[in-house]
């Protein structure tokens, strides 16, 4: 076999086509990642950049093999084989190992390139390392080596034209064109993409090309299942075509093309319910899901109830999994009881302790139940689904506690429009979380009682993160990390970047800021820098904010701390009116009838501007004195006269309380603070009117 | 080797490309004439296990051999059309072909040096393939075909397209070869049948019109044979089918063949191996 291989090699290396064209996509990818690796801080990101060539590796190797392949056909090689036992297979299988050994070494140098960008990571992170390999095996040998089969399965069973049509076709079909077709061919009534999920074999599209340090690149089991699935489909009409004459050789493709068809199909009627279709493999869905939910009108409603305890048992595999018990203060008394529940799970059921289905009611994301007996104290959900652009699955998992994975109580609004980092119900509760994943490194915001799987304690809420992060402590604060770093959003058309995160003096920092902020309000802060502090796991298009929560603080890898302090302060309850108002597209009327509120949160945005960025804030109020819509200059002369805590007190009492309905003009009033020169100076006719 | 072809039939579809064929096969060259799509190659076929028969058995050495089993893997064989990869050298070539026949390593280069010697290739060895001449690339097929030394060779339509300097060498290899081999030759050239095999077999529409020697088969056109001027072709009477056109002293003469008689002009000739051949396979027409 050794003989026969390194004859095809020699074959390979001798014929101007195929040593031309290997040496063409090995110094394509060579280039690449020289002239990419000084730019990119990682090789996550390097990897990103060169996948989304992966469709020019599948086009080379595709024709390569087929010109490899059939140039052997044309020789009339095979007649003389034939009579051979075994001949014929050894030559196909000599061909199909040259072409694998031409993939492998592009796939190794893109491998080598990857590893030499993040060597000292890879040497203290074995689990970086792995990855790097899976990725490039997948996303470049993998691919190739599909090429390489279909593009030989192709030489050997078809005559020339066919075969160069047959070429074009699956070119369309393992390239993005297809899956973009679908997309455009869609309508809300009838998806076509899932017909063609089939072949989607690459990690990037042509509108999306990223990766997430926590989460790395996308190589979940389906990739995995479809480029194996396909390699092996052709190989063996490889071997079909070596075969001898048969009445099954005769219907053999007829059946391997109808098993496709029908797996296709089933995908399309399925609507990705089977096991191929499962991971996190939206990317090109998700900044349009994020701008239609924020985007959606509807208002916070907080619980009237609370929850004491949680006990909920979760299996993350290729989606989550969850049966989770909420137990009520005080029993199911009441005639409905409204959660929270992300819209990507689907619940499976409702009970209460007693063992009563409950009735529910599901819109969006909210659910209301409906109890049936008043002696029940606890409500059980089981339900299943993905969170999009919060991952749940075996390679990867970021889950904050801001995010309804689980039922939460009240009603609570997704996104605002600027971001996910809503307010949660506040009030403490127990947890008992049991975590079942094959997802690496996973860490749970809530106390480990059970070698890694189960987790207690009390918060207002609970966050799990896994996938490619570290838990390292840093000057007395655990972070929770990605392997490679926070993102460096370097400097963009002259626009001043951020700098990579340090997460222990940003969180020192916040909470100084925090507190200060606190202070100037009136209101109470953390105590003291938190014990944990999660930087892992991001959202998409854009990075959430920080949130404090009572146990633990979610980082945000953006740098600006005084606006982070200032985003996660308004995570609080009180800024519940703030968060019904921001992002939201309304009508004229709803313009009309908010006024109130709008003028509420222009006054808190233009005091925050105060907070974040004193220059500006000076700037404005000098330049805008006569804007009707700034209230900068009256702040500037408030605080001027009266102090910036009782300014800041005062406004912030003024947003925070729903019955407040006073104009900005009688609040200032109110604090005794004289606005001549200001258009809220009083006029003769109408001294408390705007 | 003895081999016993009973009663095979092969379909292709509603085709049928052989019809209840019987032969038997000796130690000696073998020459299989027929007309184009007689079967030749799908005997051939079907003898290697290359093709499933849908009837009929082969039996070699006095055992069953339905798929090709037993001849393939004594068997040396060089198809219709053959050719190598023209990127690699003869020698390597040879070598491909001695892993693909399993020929032990040790033993491979010395099978190699014998084969291209026996087909006066060995200045060629370090040549590539692409750089050989067609003569030249069928004697790399013969020589491929010898490798391993197997007591029975087959060739299918082997001097085709050949020049006639090639087509000799062709039978000075078959010469020097015949001692140890058995050897089935197919071909529709019968020039090629005259000199080199000892025994015909004539099949036509998948079925065998006649095995035996040369002199058998020429025997088939006794008193059907006949030469006249080409000018006096009119006065002949028919049925009769025109074999050749040829010139003698001068003037245009043909050579018919005809079950019926013909007038004196036309004068009966002693049958050759080419008059047999065609009596039995246009005998119908006649």
């Amino acid at each position: 076999m050794w003989t026969v291989f390194s004859l095809n090699g020699r074959r390979y290396l001798r014929n101007p086509v195929t040593l031309g064209g290997s040496l063409l996509l090995f110094l394509l990818f060579g280039l690449l990642s020289a002239n990419l690796l000084p730019q990119m801080p990682n090789g996550l990101q390097l990897l990103g950049r060169l996948a989304a060539f992966q469709p020019v590796l599948l086009l080379g190797f595709l024709f390569l093999s087929y010109f490899f392949v059939s140039t052997g056909r044309r020789r009339q090689t095979e007649a003389a084989l034939r009579p051979l036992p075994g001949a014929l297979a050894k030559q196909l299988l000599g061909q199909f190992a040259v072409l694998a050994l031409a993939a492998l070494l592009i796939a190794l140098s893109i491998f080598g390139f990857t590893v030499w960008t993040d060597r000292s990571l890879c040497r203290s992170n074995p689990l970086l390392l792995w990855h790097y390999w899976k990725v490039c095996c997948l996303d470049f040998w993998g691919v190739s080596l599909l090429a390489i089969a279909a593009g030989g399965a192709v030489a050997l069973l078809s005559q020339k034209a066919l075969g160069v049509s047959l070429l074009l076709l699956l070119v369309f079909l393992f390239t993005p064109v297809s899956q973009e077709l679908a997309a455009d061919l869609s309508t809300p009534q009838a998806n076509l993409s899932p017909l063609v999920d089939l072949f989607a074999i690459q990690v990037n599209s042509p509108q999306t090309s990223f990766y997430l340090p926590s989460y790395g690149i996308p190589n979940e089991p389906v990739r995995w299942l479809r480029v194996l699935f396909f390699t092996l489909l052709f190989l063996s009409l490889w071997f079909w075509g070596s075969a001898r004459t048969s009445r099954l050789k005769g219907r053999l493709p007829a059946f391997l093309l109808s098993g496709c068809a029908l797996l296709s199909l089933g995908g399309y009627l399925g609507q990705r319910q089977n096991g191929l279709y499962y991971g996190y493999d939206r990317q090109r869905a998700v900044p349009s899901l994020v701008s239609s939910l924020g985007a959606e009108t509807y208002s916070n409603e907080p619980a009237d109830f609370a929850v004491t305890r949680y006990t909920a048992d979760l299996t993350i595999h290729g989606q989550l999994s969850a049966t989770v018990c909420a137990e009520i203060e005080g029993g199911l008394t009441a005639a409905a009881y409204p959660f929270t529940l992300y819209r990507g799970y689907r619940l499976e059921s409702v009970e209460d302790d007693l063992g009563n289905p409950l009735p529910h009611t599901v819109e969006r994301d909210y659910l209301t139940v409906f109890p049936t007996d008043s002696r029940a104290t606890a409500i059980t959900f089981t339900y299943r689904g993905n969170g999009d652009m919060f991952y749940s699955n075996s390679q990867g998992v970021y889950l904050p506690g801001y995010f309804p994975f689980y039922p939460m109580p009240g009603k609570k609004i997704l996104h605002t429009g600027e971001g996910f980092t809503t307010p949660i119900d506040a009030r403490p509760k127990q947890f008992d979380v049991t975590v079942h994943t094959q997802a690496p490194n996973l860490v749970c915001s809530l106390p480990s009682a059970e070698g890694g799987v189960r987790f207690t304690g009390e918060s207002d809420t609970f966050s799990l993160a896994a996938g490619l992060i570290q838990a390292e402590e840093k000057g007395g604060i655990t972070v929770v990390r990605p392997i490679v770093g926070a993102v460096d959003q370097g400097d963009t058309f002259g626009v001043e970047g951020f700098p990579p995160l340090d997460e222990t003096a940003a969180a020192r920092q916040m909470f100084e800021d925090y507190q200060a902020l606190a202070r100037l309000c009136g209101v109470e802060g953390p105590t003291s820098p938190p014990a944990t502090v999660f930087s892992a796991g991001e959202t998409l298009p854009m990075s959430d904010h920080w949130y404090l929560f009572q146990d633990h603080w979610r980082a945000s890898s953006l740098t600006s701390p005084r606006y982070n302090a200032i985003a996660a302060f308004q995570t609080r309850p009180e800024f519940l009116p703030l968060h019904t108002f921001y992002g939201k597209s309304m009508n004229a009327a709803q313009v009309m009838e908010s006024a109130g509120l709008r003028t509420k949160v222009a006054l808190w945005d233009n005091l925050m501007v105060h907070y974040n960025r004193p220059g500006r804030f000076f700037d404005a109020a000098l330049g805008d004195r006569y804007d009707p819509e700034s209230y900068y200059y009256p702040l500037l002369l408030a605080i001027n006269q009266k102090g910036e805590e009782s300014v800041y007190r005062s406004v912030y009492q003024y947003i925070s309380d729903p019955g407040d309905t006073r104009t900005p003009r009688q609040l200032f009033a109110d604090l005794g603070v004289d606005l001549a020169g200001s258009v809220l100076q009083p006029v003769e006719e109408d001294s408390y009117a705007d | 080797m003895q081999i016993e072809v009973n009663n095979l039939t092969k379909k292709f579809g509603k085709k049928k490309a052989l019809d209840g064929l019987s032969l038997s096969i000796e130690e000696g060259v073998y020459g299989l004439l027929g007309p184009n799509g007689a079967g030749k190659t799908t005997l051939m076929c079907c003898l290697l296990g290359v093709y499933n028969s849908n009837g009929g058995s082969i039996v070699v050495d006095g055992k069953a051999d339905p798929k090709g089993a037993l001849l393939s893997a004594h068997c040396g064989y060089l198809p219709q059309h053959f050719d190598m990869f023209h990127e690699l050298t003869v020698a390597e070539a040879l070598r491909y072909f001695a892993t693909l026949k399993k020929i032990p390593r040790a033993k491979g280069a010395e099978e190699i040096g014998r084969c291209l010697r026996t087909v006066n290739l060995e200045e060629e060895a370090k040549k590539r393939v692409g750089a050989l001449s067609g003569g030249m690339r069928r004697r790399l097929g013969i020589a491929q075909a010898l490798l391993g030394d197997p007591p029975l060779l087959i060739f299918d339509e082997p001097t085709a397209g050949l020049d006639p300097e090639e087509r000799m060498r062709f039978k000075n290899i078959i010469a020097a070869v015949r001692h140890r081999h058995t050897i089935l030759i197919s071909t529709h050239i019968v020039d090629d049948i005259d000199v080199i095999c000892n025994r015909v077999m004539v099949i036509d529409r998948g079925k065998l019109c006649a095995q035996g020697t040369k002199g058998d088969i020429c025997r088939y056109a006794d008193g059907r044979v006949f030469t006249l001027p080409r000018e006096q072709e009119a006065s002949l009477n028919r049925p009769y089918y025109l074999e050749n056109v040829f010139e003698e002293g001068g003037q245009e003469h043909i050579r018919i063949l005809s079950q019926i008689p013909q007038p004196a002009v036309a004068r009966p000739a002693a049958p050759t191996l080419e008059d047999g051949y065609f009596a039995l396979v246009r005998g119908e027409d006649l």
